[in-house]
């Protein structure tokens, strides 16, 4: 017991990024942390939000419903985060090789790392799941004992999820012997349990949101509420701790409670059970695999080609983010997440949205939509939060480590590397661009191709303007002495840029809406294309000219 | 032809980690750039090819300056660094047609190179391998061969022997004796002072940022002790230097 506990301590050391919120010398919260702020712009955002639904729903007299919502989401949050995190964790970070010459027995290893994900969770819990469960129990005046039982399911909910989702991830690991390439492995793994998900998701939301009638505002809560409780039958956990939290003050609480513990442990013992005789296995194997590959000599005539530099450079970038997928799942995946995300959704609420504009009233409505700057602006809006997600420029110097030294001696204008290295930043964004045009294109296809086109023109200018700036940031800070990839983006704090950029840029959008809002929409489009291109080619120009100064932090 | 005029640098205002350093390796010429370590070896190698900017004075490399006319010096320079672990996700012969198309080398010279140098490093079978999979003496050697590749007139190396096996060390000094030889520069910093001994026309001792002595074996006996070894010479110095400081 002892070396576990030892052994999730270094793990959870090695893991955790320490952002500093907590002064521990002093014993209080750093004030002049960047993520102490953030943090608690998150925490008002979250009270803020609770709190209007609560009350919404207190007012139609469905407050219960908050819990099965609250528990729904909190599952989904934990599943998606379990999934990205586990592989990691489990098998492919650097410090199972610093211990495994350890006298350390499978089952040691193996609880130990299942402790470091719990408590992962439990700081996402606790940033994102406390305040909503605290603030409904304010609200409802529950009893002392709802605060006690929230504890305790807090404490106790991650678990049963996480085992789940880490006995899969063993499953799968016992077929990897299948593939020999370990990083291509590790990106197909996460892309599966995603996909499952996702496709979980879309089931249950048809649960939820599938049929639709015309009954009253109270009735169609009410049949949300069990709704929601079938959709907490998908995940064992959810409907026990709801009844908990419902019934706190009475011996449906402590039945409920030995149910979900019940189920924690039977999750907890499987998972065990396939660890034990699996992990150390597939641990080892996984450390072996380049080993076996059979060898394949080079062809001259296919191998050794010509390019010229600027191609050559670029696909170079490519290649390096494609085939690491701690990169590609740290920088490209989470824009691929949310776009597959938006179109389940879309595809979901299409039949609702189809049946609404039977409606002639509706249909009317849509076909009349005025298409003026303040639409323009809230695309724009949109898609400058979707370029904010992706770190490809915010990590182009940092993820190359010491490597970067390369950019500073080889014969080529540190301009054009500037410009090269953003490029797999724009395309990234160039297809998400081209996605989300797309998706309003098929939902107003009577909007005018060339407002459109004057979108897709300013949304590119916007793109280039907030790779080249998150670039510059990265080589202004950028974090050169790592040991393991995944810290490339975990350990930065230069993401904290990338949301203020996105901040400001949200406020001057608006800004233009409403100075532009009586204008014609044709010249409207123009002038914040004319605003920014002239911002993007000031801001070309100024990197043109500083560029040795730009590049002076790689030493 | 290296010429390192005066340069000086420092990270803090007013600590110099370079001073005054003032040095011309002439075509045909292999220099020994020694040093104990955080001596300023690896800095002074770094302001050469660019890496690092030059607080005072001007480095040229076959007359063009690094400062002011960078691209064209660094044409002229082939650097292999201490660290060979290069874009690890590449496949060797990606690495070496990326570097052959950066420094422009045409389909035939390429694949004459290619295919000759890594047979005679060794690694020839392995060039379809990500470089990931190399050992550290692999890595190595996949750097030194995109280095002569474009086989230019000035070869910088910083601790180039380093976790090289025997084979591909004599072979690596050969080429360094043979690339001299046809006039042209080869520097490198080592901290084997035998190597230093037997292969190099001059060497250069750095300490604390200063240049403590530059010349011959021979000419370093004269001044210091007969008959004594380059080791012995070595202490010597630094201990000497360390007494004025």
């Amino acid at each position: 017991m002892k070396k576990i506990f030892s052994l999730t301590k270094v793990f959870i050391k090695e893991f955790y990024q320490n952002l500093a919120i907590f002064d521990t010398q002093k014993k209080k919260f750093n004030k002049k942390s960047i993520f102490f702020w953030l943090l608690a712009i998150v925490f008002l955002g979250i009270t803020y939000i609770s709190y209007e639904i609560i009350t919404f729903l207190a007012d139609v007299g469905q407050e219960a419903v908050f819990l099965n919502l609250y528990f729904f989401v909190l599952t989904i949050l934990i599943l998606f985060q379990t999934i990205l995190i586990c592989a990691n964790i489990f098998f492919f970070s650097k410090d199972i090789e610093k211990v495994l010459h350890m006298p350390l027995k499978p089952i040691e290893l193996l609880l130990a790392k299942f402790n470091t994900l719990l408590c992962m969770l439990y700081i996402s819990e606790g940033i994102l799941g406390l305040v909503p469960l605290t603030l409904y129990g304010m609200l409802t005046h529950a009893y002392f004992t709802f605060y006690l039982w929230e504890v305790v399911i807090l404490a106790i909910f991650p678990i049963l999820l996480a085992a789940f989702i880490s006995t899969i991830m063993l499953v799968i690991m016992r077929f990897a012997r299948f593939i020999k390439n370990k990083d291509v492995f590790q990106f197909i793994i996460t892309v599966i349990m995603i996909a499952l998900l996702c496709v979980l998701e879309a089931k249950m939301m048809n649960g939820i949101f599938g049929i639709q009638n015309d009954e009253q505002a109270l009735q169609e809560f009410t049949s949300l509420s069990q709704k929601a409780e079938q959709v907490g039958k998908y995940f064992l956990v959810i409907n026990p701790s709801v009844s908990i939290l419902s019934n706190s003050f009475s011996i449906e609480a402590i039945i409920s409670i030995l149910e979900l513990i019940m189920y924690n442990v039977i999750g907890g013992i499987i998972f065990i059970a396939i660890g034990r005789i699996t992990y150390l296995k597939d641990i080892l194997r996984n450390m072996m695999s380049y080993t076996n590959k059979k060898r394949k000599n080079i062809d001259i005539n296919k191998d050794i080609k010509l390019g010229n530099r600027r191609k050559t450079y670029i696909v170079k970038e490519l290649k390096m983010i494609a085939r690491e997928p701690i990169y590609l799942m740290q920088c490209v995946f989470p824009v691929i997440i949310i776009l597959v995300t938006i179109i389940i959704v879309l595809a979901v609420g299409l039949p609702i949205i189809e049946e609404a504009l039977k409606d002639e009233s509706i249909y009317n409505a849509m076909q009349n939509l005025s298409f003026n700057t303040e639409v323009v602006c809230d695309i724009l809006i949109v898609l400058q939060v979707l370029f904010s997600i992706s770190n490809i420029s915010l990590t182009a110097i940092s993820r190359e480590g010491k490597n970067a030294t390369f950019i500073k001696y080889i014969p080529i204008e540190l301009y054009k590397q500037f410009v090269y290295k953003n490029i797999p930043q724009i395309l990234l964004n160039f297809f998400v661009l081209i996605v989300i045009l797309g998706i309003i294109w098929y939902l107003v296809p009577s909007i005018n191709v060339l407002y459109l086109f004057m979108i897709f023109i300013i949304a590119m200018l916007i793109n280039l303007i907030n790779s080249y700036l998150m670039l510059i940031v990265d080589l202004r800070r950028p974090n050169l002495n790592w040991e393991a990839e995944y810290t490339v983006v975990k350990k930065s704090d230069n993401k904290f840029f990338q949301y203020a950029f996105m901040i400001v840029n949200i406020l001057f959008l608006m800004y233009i809406a409403k100075i532009l809002e009586d204008m014609n929409i044709l010249v409207g489009l123009i002038i914040e294309m004319i605003i920014f291109a002239l911002l993007f080619i000031i801001l070309d120009r100024f990197i043109k000219k500083i560029q040795n100064k730009l590049f002076n932090k790689i030493i | 032809m290296i010429e390192i005029k005066k340069i000086s640098k420092s990270y803090k205002k007013g600590k110099k980690v370079i001073s005054d350093i003032d040095l011309k390796i002439k075509d045909g010429e292999i220099f020994g750039f020694l040093g104990p370590n955080g001596a300023g070896k690896t800095t002074t190698i770094k302001m050469i090819v660019g890496i690092l900017d030059i607080d005072e004075g001007d480095i040229l490399i076959d007359g063009k300056s690094i400062k002011t006319n960078p691209i064209e010096a660094k044409k002229q320079i082939g650097f292999v660094s201490d660290n060979p672990d290069m874009f690890l996700k590449l496949k060797g012969i990606e690495y070496l047609n990326f570097i052959a198309d950066i420094y422009e080398i045409d389909k035939e010279t390429r694949e004459k190179r290619i295919i000759e140098l890594a047979k005679e490093f060794g690694i020839y079978e392995v060039l379809n391998d990500k470089i990931q999979s190399y050992s550290h003496g692999m890595r190595q050697k996949i750097i030194i061969i995109s280095v002569l590749l474009h086989n230019p007139k000035n070869w910088i190396l910083d601790e180039p022997l380093t976790g090289l096996d025997p084979e591909a060390a004599f072979y690596l000094k050969n080429k360094m004796k043979e690339h001299a030889k046809a006039n042209n520069a080869v520097f490198f910093s080592t901290h084997i002072l035998e190597i230093a001994e037997k292969l190099c026309d001059r060497i250069g001792i750095i300490h604390h940022g200063k240049l403590v002595f530059v010349g011959t074996h021979e000419e370093m006996k004269k001044e210091l002790k007969e008959n004594a070894s380059l080791e012995e010479l070595f202490m010597e110095i630094t201990k000497r230097n360390e007494e004025n400081i």
